[in-house]
């Protein structure tokens, strides 16, 4: 092993190919590369980073939030400033943090661990970004002028009809609607790239469970968002254009709204989950030292909770006064559901059991998640009985409960993922004993904030309430849970710090620091613009482990159709098997991305602010890039 | 060929201390579990239930409760255990474990989960139908942010004070004049949505005399937290006496001043909102004041009825309870004084 | 290191195959990206449709609720089969160019625009003339004829623009023999905007009756 810490297999491909890669590979510089790079490590980078700054100024929110909370009868905000900042943290918490940041994770790190080159459309990724920084700021740039959101983050007709400013309702749904094009276009993206662009001998049963559950992900993506924008479309057009869907005195109904958004809303709670899981199935193996166990049904498990999320949505309307029978249906589903996850929790701890442990501050972020994601399951459970599930929804503890399960299920394995993958993404790493004190932090104040919520949900204790009476038995427990978003605060702005320092002043990371399994650690720290100099053929599930894999790297580094230096070009492989089918060509960089999505930013701008005049400029514009877009495609001779 | 490789994995007396961090934070959450039960008798408690159906989840819950202890305390002492016992940086035998992880993963939690399942529709069962036949239906409008009760063959209507019999199942029939709201009395029954043009029917019944809490639980706006209610459950002789007193028109007023005031409410713009039986006073956006004097609290439980909160209250209702539909009052501090005392004094 | 440097000659089982063939094989990643965007579209519609018979059916009055005339057929069956019988000719024009028949395949897909142009004009005469009596805004049953049928009026304008591009790309040899790909794509669109169509007619015109 040599000291600068590159494997001897790449080390010799690059000694090959990665000269003129390179020359192929290169970008424009400057601000004109910036806006027109197509690279998916550079848009991945980008996704966390934004989602990282969306998830900032949403959880400074929260703090606010609970600063109101912290004694009985407080003054601090008035009732539409904590209304308008609870349905706006909400809001971007879910659509605009959780899955942009797995998107990103997703964008940087899938094409790297199935062995390619980029996505499998490259500028449609480049436009998804695009769209959902541009679709971030409208949300939040609502929010000063007082005309945030404010029907809380499921937004039920009809609080969210006539009872509200329709500034404040129609930035929601155009904002929502506008970002689900990107959250659509990523979801097709990952699929086609994890279906076609696998290194060949990568079948999908050799296929990383990181992997599985972006794509099962991004198929619940595919058929779960429509319903959320057909009742996005449906409520715009009541405010409008006068039309009556949820307009009871006309026909219209007001619990429809309700089944379409959790016909979304659930299913997109397993959108959120899964791939933080496959985050985690990521770095236990890795810190147990052995493959992860029953690989097949961890798959089995991931597209079983994919499927089954869709038979559950009416769980969140059990007081609504549905039918006995359908709640036995949504009860019997609700239960079945948590089978698939306690799958997953038994491998979990039956790798780490059955493996050596070694101590990061991922796994201990992983250790995090798995006591975490216990109780938001066990909780998540109990909401399967009827009558339980009707005496706490809609009280604090069903706000412990999502809690536990989105920052405990979710941001424990992001704050894990980040520890784990920074090395690979920045070419640095993070100081180790400063990483314990983050997860020391972050989990304590985690728990301090989100536990007595159990508890004063309990006791009675409602939800969205901007203030509560003193002698409820509620004082103590809102006081601790404040104090626990203190020092949550705290644990994350340390992290934050041990990021930038790591920038700064990190060691340099080697290939592979860890000893990890997958193919993204046989890339470069940070990986090269072409990720492989000679696309390897991948020999088992963890190809970093088997022997052979690497190796494939320096036996055909000589191969035209593994090394591809000529232009932007990347393997096609076939759907289930992994083999070779031919090279195909990648676009190259481009503007046209970014100018559709500037497009369609200000047509949706100009429809929230009735100037139709422009929303037709405007829309006329961005169908004319968009041609010119698909004129020029890559293989086009003209 | 497979190349040795560094390995890391340093740091451990800094690991261990945070896996020591891990396992107090979990022996301080247990703490807390524990202290649960010790609570005050004046929180709005599920779990000091005082009617059958709340009764009966609060039992559910305890049984969840201790199934879900010991699941999670097997889990994370097992993650534990590995954390602290199963160091070592040697790669391990490569073992599949399918089919313990199938029995501890799928086959164990399928057993609870029926278990848990039949406890869900024996719950739903047994909480659909009172155990005796209701004779009495109250009827209870959501607006925001107050309740409006009616008990139609009484002729009886009032505000956020739900006066019931005790040992008595009465039902309830739930609608909304404007946003969905939730019924909820944590203590007596579950929550029940109620929806616009959709009319619900539960029944609900309290085994002890006393007042028991209930709010909101559906977001319903600017002020979605105060629109909070009272349950109040007492012997049936009590109860046909308070029906009959709510039953009859407003008490004449006895004083002067009370005189004034009746004539402030009926000259001023009080009556386009509120009635008060016996009076022209007949509008019906606001409670019903006929009987306002009997209650104990003002402003769907926001503030106590007394004489100092209500002159708040009329004068400037905006600064008690911003955005709520009352405008400020034009009255000099005479004319408040004067309706104000005539309010109180209706019983 | 330098003894690494010999050039391999492997003999595993894929190196016969890997020397890719003239013709591609294997679905492309453009015909993926097209049916997992038809399937996202087909939900949103199956929603639509679903929440019809749900507002149809939550109430428990009569359907159209306000006392609405039941819908005319007259229009909207002619569309109907206007955009159902412009399947042949795309399936046609499919094979056509790929077969590298220009001629022929720029006439079959000018017929398929010309349908597709039908679609639309129906679609308005059934507004304009068969139909007026029932708004946008009157009830939940004019909301939904008149949003469903609008939004996949809306795809099948978007169909014709982009059949405008396929035909001037075939027009200019950018798409034949060659590469006869988007046609392809173009046609599945077509397909499921057809398919569609009945679905439409058969909730949206002839469900009422029932």
């Amino acid at each position: 092993m040599s000291t600068s810490g590159v494997l001897p297999e790449r080390r010799i491909a690059e000694q090959t190919v990665g000269a003129v890669l390179d020359e192929t590979w290169e970008e424009e510089p400057g601000l004109k590369g910036w806006i027109t790079t197509v690279n998916h490590k550079r848009i991945g980078r980008r996704y966390l980073v934004t989602a990282g700054l969306f998830f900032t100024l949403s959880g400074i929110q929260a703090v606010v939030l609970r600063t109101q909370l912290i004694t009985p009868n407080n003054q601090f905000l008035d009732p539409e400033w904590y209304n308008q900042l609870f349905t706006l943290h909400g809001t971007t918490m879910i659509f605009w943090f959780v899955t942009p940041m797995l998107f990103g994770f997703g964008n940087f790190f899938l094409p790297l661990m199935i062995g390619t080159r980029d996505m499998a459309f490259p500028r449609m990724n480049a436009f998804s970004y695009w769209v959902f920084m541009m679709s971030g700021l409208l949300i939040f740039a609502s929010l000063p002028f007082q005309m945030a959101p404010n029907a809380g983050w499921f937004n039920y007709v009809p609080l969210s009809g006539d009872y509200q400013q329709q500034i404040n309702i129609e930035f929601y749904t155009l904002g929502v609607a506008f970002l689900g094009v990107s959250t659509t276009v990523g979801a097709i993206n990952f699929i086609v790239t994890a279906l076609k662009m696998r290194a060949p001998g990568m079948s999908l049963a050799r296929m990383p469970i990181y992997v599985w559950s972006v794509v099962a992900t991004s198929f619940m993506v595919v058929f779960a968002l429509p319903p959320l924008n057909l009742a996005n479309f449906m409520l715009f057009m009541d405010l409008r254009f006068g039309t009556k869907f949820f307009d009871p005195a006309a026909g219209g109904d007001v619990v429809l709204w309700q089944h379409l958004f959790w016909l979304f809303g659930h299913p997109d709670v397993y959108i959120i989950v899964l791939p933080a899981l496959g985050i985690i199935s990521s770095i236990i193996p890795t810190f147990s030292r052995r493959a992860i166990m029953a690989y097949p049904l961890i798959v089995f498990a991931t597209v079983g909770t994919a499927i089954i999320a869709f038979g559950v949505w009416a769980h969140h309307m059990y007081a609504v006064g549905l039918s006995n029978v359908s709640m036995t249906f949504f009860a019997a589903a609700t239960l079945t559901i948590t089978i698939p996850s306690g799958i997953q929790m038994v491998a979990w701890v039956g790798t780490m059991l059955a493996g050596r442990i070694v101590i990061t501050p991922a796994m201990l972020y992983a250790f995090g998640f798995i006591a975490a994601f216990m109780i938001g399951g066990v909780t998540g459970v109990m909401f399967g009985v009827v009558g339980f599930d009707q005496q706490v929804t809609d009280s604090y503890f069903v706000v412990a409960h999502f809690h536990y399960v989105l920052f405990g299920g979710a941001v424990l394995p992001i704050l894990a993922g980040l520890f784990y993958w920074w090395p690979k993404m920045t070419g640095r790493m993070t100081s180790p004993k400063a990483g314990y004190w983050s997860f020391g932090l972050v989990f304590f104040g985690f728990n301090l904030l989100f536990f007595p919520m159990h508890i004063s949900g309990l006791l009675g204790m409602p939800r969205r309430i901007y203030t509560y009476d003193d002698g409820l038995g509620w004082t103590v427990w809102n006081f601790a849970s404040t104090i626990g978003s203190y020092v949550l605060g705290v644990g994350l702005l340390l992290t934050l710090g041990i990021f930038a320092h790591s920038l700064l002043r990190g060691p340099r990371a080697p290939d592979d620091p860890w000893g990890s399994n997958t193919l993204e650690w046989a890339t470069g720290s940070p990986p090269k613009a072409y990720n492989f100099p000679v696309v390897p053929t991948v020999h088992s599930a963890n190809p970093m482990w088997d022997g052979q894999t690497l190796t494939t790297m320096e036996t055909y580094r000589h191969d035209e159709q593994r090394t591809m230096t000529e232009e932007h070009m990347s393997v096609r492989t076939s759907e289930l098997d992994g083999r070779f089918e031919m090279t195909m060509l990648m676009p190259e960089e481009s503007p046209l991305p970014f100018i559709v999505a500037l497009c369609i930013l200000a047509t949706v701008t100009s429809l929230l602010f009735s100037v139709y005049f422009l929303v037709g400029i405007f829309a006329a514009l961005g169908t004319a890039a968009l041609a010119y877009w698909l004129w020029h495609r890559p293989g086009v001779e003209e | 060929m497979q190349l040795p490789r560094r390995r890391r994995g340093g740091a451990n007396s800094a690991a261990r201390r945070s896996t020591r961090a891990l396992a107090c934070t979990a022996a301080w959450t247990v703490l807390l579990i524990g202290t649960l039960t010790a609570c005050g008798n004046d929180s709005p408690s599920t779990l000091s239930p005082a009617g059958p159906k709340s009764q009966l989840i609060a039992t559910i819950w305890w049984a969840l409760f201790g199934i879900s202890v010991l699941v999670s305390a097997l889990v994370i002492g097992a993650m534990l255990w590995a954390a602290f016992f199963r160091r070592g940086d040697t790669k391990v035998n490569q073992t599949s474990g399918k089919g313990i992880v199938l029995t501890l993963g799928a086959v164990i939690p399928a057993a609870i989960l029926i278990a848990t399942f039949g406890t869900s529709v024996g719950g739903i069962a047994r909480n659909a139908d009172p155990p005796s036949p209701t004779e009495m239906t109250i009827e209870i409008t959501g607006n925001r942010w107050w309740w409006e009760v009616r008990y139609p063959e009484a002729g009886v209507v009032t505000a956020n004070e739900i006066h019931i019999p005790v040992d008595t199942p009465v039902r309830l029939r739930l609608e909304t004049d404007d946003v969905i709201h939730s019924f909820w009395v944590p203590e007596l029954m579950p929550k029940q949505d109620l929806l616009p043009k959709r009319i619900n029917h539960v029944w609900m019944s309290a085994d002890e005399p006393g007042v028991y809490r209930g709010q909101c639980a559906e977001y319903c706006g600017a002020q979605h937290a105060h629109m909070a209610f009272h349950v109040v459950a007492e012997p049936s002789n009590e109860f046909e006496v308070w029906l009959a007193e709510q039953s009859e028109p407003a008490e004449k007023p006895d004083t002067e001043l009370e005189r004034e005031g009746l004539d402030v409410l009926q000259t001023s713009t009080c009556g386009t909102c509120h009635t008060v039986r016996g009076t022209s006073a007949d509008g019906e956006l606001g409670p019903d004041l006929t009987h306002v004097g009997s209650r104990s609290w003002l402003a769907a439980g926001a503030i106590p009825n007394d004489f100092g909160h209500m002159s708040g209250w009329v004068a400037n209702s905006q600064t008690v309870k911003p955005g709520n539909l009352m405008p400020p009052q034009q009255l000099s501090p005479e004319e408040l004084r004067a309706v104000v005392t005539y309010l109180q004094s209706l019983e | 290191m330098t003894t690494m440097e010999r050039r391999p000659t492997p003999t595993t089982p894929e190196r016969t195959e890997r020397h890719a063939p003239e013709r591609p094989v294997g679905h492309t990643t453009g015909y993926w990206g097209m049916v997992l965007f038809i399937c996202t579209e087909a939900t949103t519609f199956a929603t639509f449709l679903a929440s019809y018979f749900y507002l149809r059916f939550a109430g428990s009055g009569p359907w159209p609720p306000t006392g609405d005339p039941l819908p005319e057929l007259f229009w909207s069956s002619l569309e109907t089969g206007a955009l159902l019988v412009s399947v042949v000719p795309m399936a046609v024009a499919v094979r056509t160019v790929a077969k590298g028949r220009r001629t022929g395949g720029l006439l079959m897909l000018a017929l398929v625009w010309a349908l597709g142009a039908a679609f639309v004009s129906f679609q308005i005469m059934d507004y304009l003339v068969s139909y007026p009596q029932s708004t946008l805004s009157s009830d939940a049953f004019g909301s939904l004829y008149y949003t469903i049928t609008g939004l996949h009026t809306a795809h099948v304008v978007v169909g014709l623009l982009m059949l405008i591009a396929v035909i001037a790309s075939t027009a200019l040899g950018r798409l034949g023999k060659r590469r006869p790909e988007p046609v392809a794509l173009m046609a599945m669109y077509w397909y499921f905007l057809a398919v569609l169509s009945l679905a439409i007619y058969v909730v949206v015109y002839i469900s009422p009756y029932a």
